[in-house]
C-alpha cells in the first residue's frame, strides 16, 4: 500500500500560511517596535516625566504594552510561518517522491 | 527510364524494381528467401490490455525489451536527486545560521553609552528573533527527517532501488 500523493491544494494552503504569517510577522514586528520608538521618544523628550495629565500617562502606558505585545505576538508567528514553509517544502519533496516512485 | 531494358537501380534491392528479372537480377540476398505464401499473420493481440497486463508492473523500457541483460549497469538512467529535498536541507540550513547569526549580533558588548536608542531597540528585539528563527527550522528538520524515514519505511521499494542499495 502506497501513501496518497499531497493534494495540490494542501500544498497551495501550506504556501498561503507561509506567506501570510510571515509577512504579517514582519508587518506586526515593524509597526510595535515603530511604537516602541515613538514611546521612547516621548519619554526621552520630557525626561521621564509625563506634563499632562493622567489620561496621558495610561495613553502611553497602555500604548507600550501593546506594541511590546504585537512584538510578542510577531515573533511566534513568524517563526510558526518559516516552519509552515519548510513544511510545504517537504510536501513538494514527498510528491516528488512518491511520482518517481510509481513510475 | 533508366530501368527500362533489364537495367536496375543498384542502389536499391533489384526485386523491387521494374524489369526485375531473377535469371539476370540474381542476387544473393542476406535475407531469407520470402515464401510465395505470406506467413499468417499471429494471432497475437498486439494492443489487447491482456499482452499489456502480462507486463511486469514496474519494467521500464529496457526490460520490457528484454535488454536488461545486454546493457551494463552503468549505462542505465542514473536516479534523480529529489530537487526539493536538496532545497529543504539548504532552507533548514540558512535559517538555522541565519538565527545564529542574529543571536551572535545581539549578544555582542556593545557601548551602552551609545545615544543611538533606535540602534538598541531593534537589536534587542532581534534577541528574541534569533532563538525562534533557530529553533524553529530545528525541530521542523527533525519532524520532516522522522517524517521522511517513516514513509520511506513504508513506500513501495522500486528495483532501481535495490540495485543501488546492493
Amino acid at each position: 500500500m502506497s501513501p496518497a500523493r499531497p493534494q495540490r491544494a494542501v500544498l497551495v494552503a501550506f504556501w498561503a500560511l507561509a506567506v501570510v504569517l510571515v509577512a504579517g510577522s514582519a508587518l506586526v514586528f515593524v509597526t510595535g517596535v515603530q511604537i516602541q520608538l515613538e514611546v521612547n521618544d516621548f519619554w526621552m523628550s520630557n525626561n521621564g516625566q509625563v506634563s499632562g495629565d493622567e489620561e496621558d500617562f495610561e495613553r502611553i502606558q497602555w500604548l507600550a504594552t501593546f506594541s511590546y505585545q504585537l512584538v510578542q505576538v510577531a515573533v511566534p508567528a513568524a517563526a510558526l510561518g518559516f516552519v509552515a514553509a519548510l513544511g510545504a517544502l517537504g510536501l513538494h519533496a514527498l510528491r516528488w517522491e512518491l511520482a518517481h516512485r510509481a513510475r | 527510364m533508366s530501368e527500362q531494358g533489364g537495367t536496375v537501380d543498384p542502389r536499391f534491392d533489384p526485386r523491387f524494381q521494374r524489369g526485375y528479372d531473377p535469371a539476370v537480377h540474381a542476387v544473393p540476398s542476406p535475407e531469407p528467401e520470402l515464401s510465395p505464401e505470406p506467413d499468417p499473420i499471429p494471432e497475437v493481440a498486439a494492443f489487447a490490455p491482456v499482452a499489456r497486463a502480462e507486463a511486469p508492473a514496474r519494467a521500464d523500457g529496457f526490460e520490457q525489451l528484454g535488454l536488461v541483460g545486454a546493457l551494463p549497469v552503468e549505462e542505465r538512467a542514473p536516479r534523480r536527486t529529489n530537487p526539493y529535498r536538496v532545497a529543504l536541507g539548504v532552507a533548514s540550513v540558512a535559517l538555522l545560521v541565519l538565527g545564529v547569526v542574529m543571536i551572535v549580533v545581539a549578544l555582542q558588548p556593545r557601548n551602552d553609552s551609545v545615544s543611538d536608542v533606535t540602534t538598541a531597540v531593534w537589536l534587542s528585539q532581534l534577541t528574541q528573533y534569533g532563538p525562534l528563527l533557530a529553533l524553529g527550522p530545528l525541530l521542523a528538520g527533525l519532524i520532516g527527517l522522522l517524517l521522511w524515514v517513516a514513509l520511506s519505511a513504508i513506500a513501495p521499494r522500486s528495483p532501481l532501488d535495490e540495485d543501488e542499495g546492493a
